[in-house]
């Protein structure tokens, strides 16, 4: 019995382990690629504005598709090829479009991963 | 499609070890608290097999969280008796020499039915052969006869049989099982004699079993017909 109470003990440790590094990882990323979002508002219109919120989208696409579910991954993954698309194409009105879009599906998004008492009911 | 091949894979493995972990107590006699675990992890490893929406590490802490408090609620059921029938209920008394208590098949929700059923079951057809009928924790029936209902025993007989022991398993299908031999007695050497007086060569034998006694019982195999 003692073994198996190593193994349970281990066992649970390993899940708290995941979805504590999880949450802190979304809550980490995500307040940058915020951060990034605000920043990219107030100069849309700049040629290469929007290189710093997708080379971090870029960084942490692959981790999101492990811990989101992989349909809301590639939701925010079209949206940040969208964006970047019109950017490119100086289209400014679509640019800010999405970027609001996206911000609030982020929003929505990381909302129902967070530790919450309605996430939980 | 080839990602759903590679989850399903992986998610069973994982469940097998989980059921492994939990104990061989799982595939026998489920106690109520085990059947609940065993049904919630086919129900949680099969959705995400199906779906490939869902993230596997979700499917994964759960699997772990699930399996490491069934162990954990098992520790604490061996340790405490309070726990123990928390979790796993009492076993109660149906039937006392010959009489059913009516109040307990009551609060078991048992009909006459399933009672005299589970007794068929058991071989008995008389309720009034029956000295006790209690129902298990896990929702089975252990019956005790009557003593003059009761089959004749060895004991009764005062008949004195040698302990044979348990026949160990010593060629498998022409290979040596050596992790018996202590078990009934042998060795290579002992062994590989008996195998030379049967007139076969090991790769022709499909099963030998020795006891304690040294009775051996020798399976030849079956030559292929063309």
């Amino acid at each position: 019995m003692t073994k198996r109470l190593v193994i349970a003990a281990v066992f649970l440790s390993l899940a708290l382990f995941i979805s504590i590094s999880s949450y802190v990882y979304l809550e980490i990323t995500s307040e940058k690629i915020f951060s990034a979002i605000d920043e990219l508002s107030e100069d849309i219109y700049e040629e290469n504005a929007a290189n710093e919120l997708i080379s971090i989208w870029d960084k942490n696409k692959k981790i999101y598709g492990v811990f989101l579910k992989h349909a809301d991954a590639d939701m925010l993954d079209r949206q940040f090829i969208v964006l970047e698309k019109s950017i490119l194409e100086g289209d400014s009105y679509t640019a800010l479009l999405t970027l609001r879009e996206l911000n609030a599906y982020l929003h929505i998004t990381l909302e129902g991963e967070m530790l919450k008492i309605e996430n939980i009911f | 499609m080839l990602t759903s091949f590679v989850r399903t894979g992986i998610l069973l493995i994982i469940v097998i070890f989980a059921v492994r972990i939990m104990g061989k107590r799982q595939i026998g006699q489920l106690q109520p608290a085990e059947l609940v675990v065993t049904i919630l992890l086919s129900e949680i490893a099969a959705t995400p097999m199906q779906d490939n929406d869902i993230p596997m590490l979700n499917t994964v802490v759960a699997i772990l969280v699930l399996v490491s408090i069934e162990i954990f609620l098992s520790a604490l059921s061996m340790k405490s008796i309070r726990i123990r029938s928390l979790l796993q209920g009492n076993s109660l008394i149906l039937i006392r020499n010959g009489v059913i208590d009516q109040a307990q098949i009551k609060r078991l929700r048992f009909t006459l039915d399933d009672l005299l059923e589970a007794l068929r079951q058991k071989d008995v057809f008389n309720v009034s052969d029956v000295q006790y009928a209690i129902a298990e924790t896990d929702g089975t029936l252990s019956v005790m006869l009557k003593p003059e209902k009761r089959s004749v025993s060895i004991e009764d007989m005062d008949i004195v049989k040698e302990d044979t022991g348990l026949p160990c398993v010593v060629v498998m299908d022409g290979n040596i099982i050596r992790s018996d031999f202590k078990d009934c007695g042998m060795t290579e050497e002992k062994l590989r004699k008996i195998i030379k007086n049967t007139g076969h060569d090991i790769f022709d034998i499909y099963l030998m079993t020795v006891d304690k006694a040294g009775n051996t019982n020798t399976v030849i195999k079956e030559r292929k017909h063309d």
